[in-house]
């Protein structure tokens, strides 16, 4: 009996080694979060790698899914075993010639933001401002809005969605940012939202200024969470799987706040304005894009010129109209890069550099006020002191 | 190693510090609540055996997850006092725990020949003190391999606390699971539960087969 | 009490109303419990109204409590064979059986259920595989609860709950063999009984009959672990009460809620149980009670 449990024991080992050596490989110090400091030798070996690849032909992309998928999938499911690219989530393609095929869109969302994606639980539709752009792609690909297919997305689990190729292209109120941008491809802006708070009616915080020693809640694997440590550095930051569980806990009385890009707060605001309320105003800037996989840069061109269409004929202001209740101020630029050139402090993990951070979220602010304030009732510039 | 930094290494190791402190602190108020409730559940009183039955019913009938949810929200400030969420998490799976652990020590106190209790009462001791004396170390001497398989479950068990915000081992493997963008990050979290686990489990069937013999 | 009680009832003759005494108390603390909960615990009427009024949230708890049902009794039947198969393995004699049984028994027994519901559902794409049979997102009653169940994340949680009640009940089932008389085997293969024979028709049946209150124990089990899948999305009984109360912030009348639902399906396996243990006493087997 002993004898075997210490056999199993062995056998977890090399089970284990056997699953992590697979790690090894992936570039996971590129993945790593910004304050990570990529200090595994054997893993800066690995975008060499990937560089040392052929140039993906796009047109031999149908035939077999080889140079494609091996460059495209910077995580382990591919790039974990290069000889075998068909294996594990490989084997579902989702470029556009697949898409084709299949007669229907792929689209990850959100289910729980209203306002951007909400599954209605009166008519079990996913609707909102996420949803009618990507219905809007399936409209220029297949002629038919109706030919696309809804997955949930949340905030963690929607770029392994991507790399794995369980959906298409994702509109889940996703930042694009520098290192995401690494792992998947980033389309036009779509939207510009801007980080904020909320807080109980009966709450004296004002800002981001008031957040020392306070419990703040926000999702795992959202840029909230880097961005709020940066801006307040004191603030205790507790961590959920959802927006409606933060705020849940919020009502219960666990946290003081919960903060997350202001679209998704006022969601929560206008579903019981009796018991909470968004204050701040944005202490960042967040520039919406979809997501495809990397390297599917046929469907890129799709979305973009999808958005790029809605932006031109006017329709993008009247999606914005039906979700947010107010007229556009401005159109977002089309590059997410130009969106942080504007305010160009990205925050950073490192608490030194808070204070220059907070004191860029100011132009921030004030650019995000004529950039795409959803309501005019928050003055962005209300709750951030002038130093 | 792995292919995971250092830094993430130690988010891990924390992340298992605080699911054997989770595993200890649960562990001993569940033992200690165990212990009442399977004397509840012996008592001469009925209303006090319904009471118990009724507790140890509910608890082995509903889920941890919602036991810990309801804490989590209840001691939110509700209860009056506003406890931190592993405070909650140590209740909760605490007061789950003890109503198995009520049921071992139950069983335990069967295994306690009647003749011996008869012989205690019989002295004069009262029921508190029979059981004191007699009935409860034979017991605890019973219960120990079965408390020893609940103390693994409910080490198993703490992984649930990660639910309510808890930074305890599985919230670290999902956390850098999330920055890694590596679902294996959980495989070697598996193998730090299966390496507490497994010895443990061990250690109770090494207990268990000592203890067959000497009885 | 009990005693006192019983000795009345053998000094007096006519109709034995205790039992009927006693049913009666039961339920009045039963009825007790379920109102002073809510009282202990401050919840408001209001907020169980709301529960209880709006169709969506009865829809809501419904479509969660069918779910949990169904998952269970899915993994129920999918885990008796795979237990069977590996309490044989592990008994076996050849040793490339004998060891991968006993890795699988004792590792997946070793794991957090919970861990194994979140690796499952992040390493294996493609278990949305029956997307197609079930067709496009439906408001209908029964197709939606099909979806639910058999969607993705059903299939992640029926996969992970099979897995870890088969290693569970495989050794209840190991046990169970080992405790038959050694002989029972032996007379079987000397009658000419194949070994398939012999396990099928004379040993297994044995075994069933001596594991079955604790493997109804371990289904108990099972139900309470379906709410793990609610981590990952699976929208079953406990999910259906976050999602109501994300919505209507009545957190505890809820949980509550759902909580006595809960109770209401494990006490109904528990009584099945003890019907059995009544019919046909097992054997003391303590099954690993997991929660």
């Amino acid at each position: 009996m002993r004898k075997f449990r210490l056999l199993v024991l062995l056998l977890v080992a090399v089970f284990v080694m056997s699953a992590c050596d697979v790690n090894v490989a992936t570039p996971t110090a590129t993945t790593a979060p910004p304050a990570a400091a990529p200090t595994n030798t054997e893993a800066m070996a690995a975008p060499t790698d990937t560089t040392a690849a052929p140039e993906p032909t796009e047109t031999e992309a149908e035939a077999e899914p080889t140079n494609t998928e091996a460059m495209a999938a910077p995580t382990n499911t591919t790039a974990a075993a290069p000889t075998n690219t068909t294996g594990a989530g490989g084997a579902v393609t989702n470029d556009l010639a697949a898409i084709k095929a299949r007669g229907k869109l792929i689209a990850g969302v959100k289910y729980d933001v209203r306002i951007f994606g909400y599954l209605n639980p009166e008519t079990n539709q996913v609707e909102g401002f996420d949803v009618d752009l990507a219905r809007a792609v399936a409209t220029r690909i297949f002629g038919n809005p109706d030919a696309i297919q809804f997955e949930e997305a949340i905030s963690r689990n929607r770029i392994p969605y991507l790399d794995e190729g369980r959906v298409d292209v994702v509109f889940s109120t996703m930042t694009a940012n520098a290192t995401r941008a690494e792992q998947i491809g980033f389309s036009d802006v779509y939207y510009v939202a801007g980080q904020s708070l909320l807080v109980p009616v009966n709450s004296d915080i004002t800002g981001v200024q008031d957040l020392s020693g306070k419990r703040v809640g926000t999702a795992k694997g959202s840029t909230s969470e880097v961005n709020i440590r940066a801006f307040a550095p004191d603030a205790q930051i507790e961590l959920f799987d959802a927006y409606a569980q933060a705020v849940a806990a919020m009502d219960a009385g666990r946290l003081d706040a919960v903060t997350t890009d202001d679209i998704i707060l006022y969601g929560f605001e206008r579903n019981s304005p009796d018991k909470f309320k968004v204050v701040g105003g944005q202490f960042t800037q967040e520039p919406y894009a979809a997501g495809v996989k990397k390297g599917n840069n046929e469907l890129l061109a799709e979305v973009n010129a999808a958005i790029r269409d809605l932006k031109e004929s006017g329709e993008w202001g009247v999606i914005y109209k039906r979700w947010i209740g107010t007229d556009p101020a401005a159109v977002p630029p089309q590059d997410w890069q130009d969106v942080y050139a504007e305010a160009p402090t990205v925050p950073t993990l490192v608490p030194e550099q808070a204070t220059t951070a907070t004191a860029g979220a100011q132009s921030a602010a004030a650019t995000a006020a004529a950039a795409a304030s959803p309501t005019p009732a928050t003055a962005p510039a209300a709750g951030t002191p002038t130093p | 190693m792995f292919g995971l930094t250092a830094e993430n290494w130690e988010l891990l190791f924390q992340g298992l510090l605080l699911t054997l402190w989770l595993t200890f602190a649960s562990g001993l108020l569940s033992v200690a609540l165990g212990i009442i409730v399977g004397i509840m559940r012996s008592a001469p009183i009925g209303l006090l055996r319904s009471i118990a039955a009724g507790y140890t019913e509910l608890f082995r009938n509903i889920p941890l997850l919602t036991v810990l949810f309801f804490a989590y929200i209840y001691f939110g400030g509700r209860a009056g006092i506003t406890l931190d969420a592993i405070t909650t998490a140590i209740i909760a799976l605490g007061v789950y725990t003890s109503a198995y652990v009520g049921e071992v020590i139950r069983a335990g106190l069967l295994t306690v020949s009647k003749g011996n209790i008869e012989a205690a009462r019989s002295q004069g001791m009262s029921f508190m003190q029979s059981m004191r004396y007699v009935q409860l170390p034979q017991a605890l001497r019973a219960a120990i391999p079965p408390l020893g398989t609940l103390i693994i479950a409910l080490l198993k068990n703490t992984s649930l606390a990660s639910t309510i915000t808890v930074a305890d081992l599985l919230f670290r493997a999902d956390l850098v699971t999330d920055r890694t963008f590596n679902p294996d990050v959980l495989l070697i979290a598996g193998a730090m539960y299966v390496a507490l686990t497994l010895p443990l489990g061990a250690l109770v069937s090494v207990i268990e087969r000592r203890w067959a013999i000497l009885r | 009490m009990a005693v006192q009680a019983q000795e009345v009832r053998a000094a007096r003759p006519g109709f034995d109303w205790w039992p009927v005494l006693r049913v009666l108390l039961q339920i009045v603390g039963v009825g007790l419990f379920l109102v002073l909960i809510p009282i202990a615990f401050g919840m408001e009427w209001r907020n169980f109204e709301r529960i209880f009024t709006k169709a969506t949230s009865l829809r809501f708890l419904s479509l969660g409590l069918i779910a949990t049902v169904a998952v269970s009794l899915i993994s129920i039947l999918l885990s008796l064979p795979l237990a069977t198969g590996l309490a044989l393995g592990r008994l076996s004699r050849i040793r490339w059986i004998k060891l991968p049984c006993v890795a699988f028994i004792e590792v997946i027994r070793a794991l957090p259920l919970l861990l194994l519901i979140f690796y499952i559902n992040l390493r294996f794409p493609g278990l949305n595989f029956l997307a197609p049979v079930l067709g496009e997102p439906t408001t209908e009653y029964f197709g939606r609860a099909m979806q639910i169940v058999f969607g993705e994340k059903g299939i992640a949680v029926i996969i992970a709950l099979t897995l870890y009640t088969a290693a569970v009940n495989a050794e209840l089932l190991r046990s169970g063999i080992l405790s038959l008389d050694r002989g029972q085997n032996e007379a079987a293969r000397s009658l000419g009984l194949s070994y398939w024979q012999t396990m099928r028709k004379v040993i297994l049946p044995q075994a069933y009959r001596r594991t079955l209150a604790p493997l109804i124990a371990q289904f108990t089990i099972l139900v309470k672990d379906t709410s793990l899948g609610s981590i990952i999305g699976f929208i079953e009984l406990q999910r259906t009460a976050r999602i109501i109360y994300e919505n209507d912030y009545n957190p505890l009348e809820a949980l509550y809620v759902v909580a006595i639902l809960y109770f209401i399906v494990n006490y109904l396996l528990g009584l099945t149980s003890k019907f059995i243990e009544r019919r046909r006493p097992s054997v003391q087997l303590k099954p690993i009670e997991t929660g």
